[in-house]
């Protein structure tokens, strides 16, 4: 039996028969996922799962087709879907090959993770966060090994594995009658310590108990990591996606080189940073990553591109393609830091993702805040939180220094007065 | 592989066992402005072994299965957890031998590409003041084969149709965006509304251009079946699933048969709606597809469960236990979840609101199972001013909290409207889920806005 690299190279020869440029991406991750419910392990599940996707181009026409088991017949469907489909729009071909980065998003410690080892973990992170008021109602660790493999017709031959160590976890706390749920996750590239995930956890959970109704707005607002990477992901990104640009459907088109959001604000496209979670040496048609300048002080730079949509629109591409997509890779956002004495700082907010993209308007619900003044924080809670993130960015006056990684987006706390309060 | 398999478990010690194979076949074609912007397919084969050893569940599934490796996973899996575990049961029905297939007049597979690619290029030619519109089909045609210890044997082909269209309207800076979605389990000839929604989805970005947001604040509010739907699934719907309750994450415990909604509210989640987006035969634990009531006049009565939620709480099977595919453990999912029409004309419900919001369609929703706490989008809305429809709104959602809400509906429409065509996702497992519901009128709720 031929192994991934073999397989990978037979795909590809078999569709240039045919097709004038081939992609050809092998995914084959091996996961061991613990589950934990009520302070205690649950279910053990192991998955295998190899993904064969390929892209061909037939004469300016594309088609995809994705398998998960090894056969011509892969190859064959994508070729009769290009057939049917229609001339693409436009067509330049695939980039060449080109020197690539050799990255760091491997750590044999977790590969080395055995079954009790991930019990372990599950355990401590039970004895870590569950006392008499906090229980910690489910979550997981997810071990992944995986191995990536690129082919196209322009000379890539690129093998790249990945470990990565998943802790979710969702806690309860209850006291005199009072009931509140905490949540929190990490996704990482390498081992590292559990304790200060866990205990932040617990003293969240506890902390939030006694929240009180707000009363009253307030001028500034701090959100979190977690809450503002949700709603950048949901109600901003988009924006900076090339074809959305390209097709109108960019609140950002006509914008570059100007300044859009405030000047204190810098934001990147990193799949180079080290051990970043999406960091990789090339996108799936073989360009070499890159750290893309998307906001620099606040100035509109560019654009997250593929190879094609790039060079229809004069630009290069900036390490962005995937198959017949344009992704995001690490976001990573970078700012000015200014002290903050008083402020309504959002912990969590539900119905981020119910956001419009292209308005950028969002109007989410509090599940955790609190207000900050000279040192104390008082718990409050029962508000809404609503606005557009385009002022939520151009109101910008601070950027946390801690910064935490939620989806792929790595970034700190956004302190703004470019938000709305709503009081129930 | 399976007499392989069962072979070899025959030689270990264990409670039970289910054995999950699927094919499952893809088809979806995109166009962006008239032009098609992706053609794909995907076919996707696995197996999967899920076993009770002791107090311990393993699983283990592979995309090229071995059947030796698959037990020896499940079993060194569960075990594992069997020396760590907490109590564990399964509940039991009766031995099934079936046979099932979806209804469709036209089988997507007998449609040729180049059909399904002339669909979308047509429907996506950009109408009159709308600077963006993509539409998407996609076919899903899965045939799922269980296999239990019990000595059932179920295979199910199923035929999942969808579509959606996305538009996108612009004056000046000013940009609005809608999209509208219809999914069945039902063939290629649903594609006979596709334009009618997209001309709906033209409609509504266009619309927005004029409309206001509103001033964020409680109102009384009347939201329409769509909204509903999202209402019924998120607020009420997960925490009624029953391993929130193994977990004590639901804002229901402890309010079993007791009334904790209005009189008007009687809520069901059936599986075996005709031909719905939300449907099946059997869940992925090989129970039948049910219709169960969760709320009766207010009362809550009933969890949804799978063969273990009922077997550790001493309830009845609902059918409710779906997985996205034999990668993954099977869940408590919903499948379509409605409430029952009441007796309200929907212009009378208008016109017992003074200051109100109407709030219509929905961009989705989330909620917070253990406190009850919810938000929703809507598409679009109007403000009620003295009994009458107003002002058009958008960026309008709605917040409360669920046992809160659910004892303010005041009215529920006579009729079903508008269904809502969804994903439901829950622990990184996302399966399709329908709702066609009345327009129902809460007399408190926050409305989000300025």
């Amino acid at each position: 039996m031929k192994n991934l690299y073999e397989q990978g190279e037979a795909l590809l020869r078999l569709a240039e028969r045919e097709a004038n440029y081939v992609q050809v991406h092998i995914s084959a991750p091996l996961q061991q996922k613990l589950e934990l419910l009520s302070n205690k392990t649950d279910s053990f599940t192991s998955t295998e799962h190899v993904s064969y996707a390929v892209l061909v181009y037939v004469n300016g026409r594309s088609g995809t087709s994705v398998s998960n088991t090894f056969s011509p017949a892969v190859v064959e469907r994508a070729i009769a879907l290009a057939k049917a489909s229609s001339p693409s729009e436009y067509f330049y071909g695939l980039p060449l090959k080109q020197q690539l980065h050799k990255l760091q998003i491997f750590d044999k410690r977790i590969t080395a993770l055995t079954e009790d080892g991930l019990i372990d973990i599950a355990d401590e992170m039970i004895v870590g966060i569950a006392d008499e008021t906090v229980t910690l109602s489910a979550g997981s660790v997810t071990k992944q090994v995986s191995q990536d493999i690129i082919f196209t017709s322009e000379g890539i031959q690129q093998v790249e594995q990945s470990t990565a160590l998943a802790i979710v976890a969702e806690c309860i706390a209850r006291k005199n009658g009072m009931i509140k749920s905490a949540w929190d996750y990490r996704q990482e590239r390498q081992l590292s310590p559990l304790t200060p995930f866990t205990s932040a956890l617990q003293e969240k959970a506890t902390f939030f108990l006694d929240s009180k109704q707000l009363k009253e707005k307030m001028g500034i607002v701090i959100v979190k990591p977690e809450p503002f990477a949700d709603l950048l992901e949901h109600a901003f990104l988009p924006n900076l996606n090339g074809k959305n640009n390209e097709k109108g459907k960019s609140c950002l088109t006509g914008k570059t080189d100007t300044q859009v959001i405030s000047q204190k604000i810098s934001i990147y496209d990193d799949a180079l940073l080290p051990f970043g979670i999406s960091s990789r040496a090339c996108d799936l048609e073989g360009s070499p990553s890159q750290r893309t300048p998307l906001f620099s002080r606040g100035v509109l730079k560019n654009f997250i591109y593929d190879y094609n949509t790039a060079l229809h629109t004069g630009k290069a591409s900036t390490g962005n393609g995937g198959f017949s997509s344009i992704d995001f890779t690490n976001v990573v956002v970078e700012g000015e830091y200014q002290e903050v004495d008083k402020a309504l700082v959002i912990d969590s907010v539900i119905g981020a993702h119910t956001a419009d993209e292209v308005a950028t308007d969002f109007s989410v619900t509090v599940e955790r805040a609190y207000i900050l003044k000279d040192g104390e924080k008082v718990p409050v809670t029962g508000f809404m939180l609503s606005g557009k993130m385009f002022d939520a960015l151009q109101k910008a006056i601070s950027l946390g220094k801690e910064r935490k990684s939620y989806n792929g987006i790595y970034t700190g706390a956004l302190a703004t007065t470019g938000v709305n309060i709503i009081l129930s | 592989m399976l007499d392989k398999i069962r072979q070899l478990l025959e030689k270990q010690d264990i409670r039970y066992w289910e054995f999950r194979q699927e094919e499952v076949v893809t088809t979806s074609t995109t166009a962006w402005n008239g032009t098609i912007k992706d053609m794909s397919s995907g076919a996707k084969e696995g197996a999967s072994l899920r076993i009770l050893c002791g107090n311990g569940w393993g699983f283990a599934h592979s995309s090229c299965p071995d059947a030796q490796k698959l037990v020896q996973q499940a079993v060194t899996l569960a075990k594992a957890m069997d020396r760590y575990g907490q109590k564990k049961d399964v509940a039991f029905t009766k031995t099934l031998k079936k046979k099932v297939e979806s209804n469709y007049t036209k089988h997507p597979n007998t449609v040729s590409l180049e059909e399904k690619r002339d669909l979308v290029l047509k429907a996506s030619k950009l109408p009159e003041k709308i600077n963006n519109l993509r539409v998407v089909y996609t076919d899903n045609i899965k045939k799922k084969m269980y296999t239990n210890s019990e000595g059932s044997e179920i295979i199910q082909k199923l035929c999942y149709t969808y579509y959606g269209a996305e538009a996108t309207a612009a004056v000046g800076d000013r940009m609005e965006s809608a999209y509208k979605a219809h999914g069945a389990l039902r063939g290629y000839e649903i594609t006979d509304g596709l334009m009618d929604t997209v001309t709906e989805a033209c409609t509504i970005a266009r619309n927005l251009l004029s409309a206001s947001v509103p001033k964020g604040g409680t109102y009384p509010v009347i939201i329409d079946g769509t909204l509903t739907s999202v209402f019924v699934h998120e607020a009420l719907g997960h925490a009624t699933e029953a391993d929130n309750l193994l977990s004590n994450s639901t804002c229901l415990a402890g309010n079993e048969n007791k009334q904790v909604g209005s009189e008007d509210v009687t809520v069901f989640d059936d599986g075996t709606v005709p031909d719905s987006w939300g449907s099946f035969f059997y869940d992925d634990e090989g129970v039948p597809a049910h219709k169960t009531k969760i709320m009766d006049k207010g009362v809550f009565s009933s969890y949804l469960h799978s063969r273990e939620t009922a077997a550790l709480t001493k309830n009845q099977l609902t059918g409710n236990a779906r997985a996205q595919s034999s990668a993954y453990l099977p869940l408590v999912r919903m499948s379509n979840t409605y409430i029952q029409p009441g007796d309200a004309d929907f212009d009378e419900m208008v016109a017992e609101v003074k200051n109100g919001i109407y709030l219509r369609g929905s961009k989705g929703g989330q909620v917070d199972p253990i406190t009850g706490n919810f938000q929703f989008s809507a598409q679009d809305g109007f403000s009620i001013k003295n009994g009458e429809l107003a002002g058009y709104l958008r960026a309008v959602s709605l917040a409360g909290n669920t046992l809160a809400i659910v004892k303010n509906i005041s009215l529920v429409q006579e009729k079903y409207e508008d269904g809502f065509s969804g994903h439901c996702g829950k622990n990184d497992q996302s399966v399709p889920v329908q709702g066609n519901n009345p327009s129902i009128s809460i007399t408190k709720a926050t409305v989000g806005g300025s």
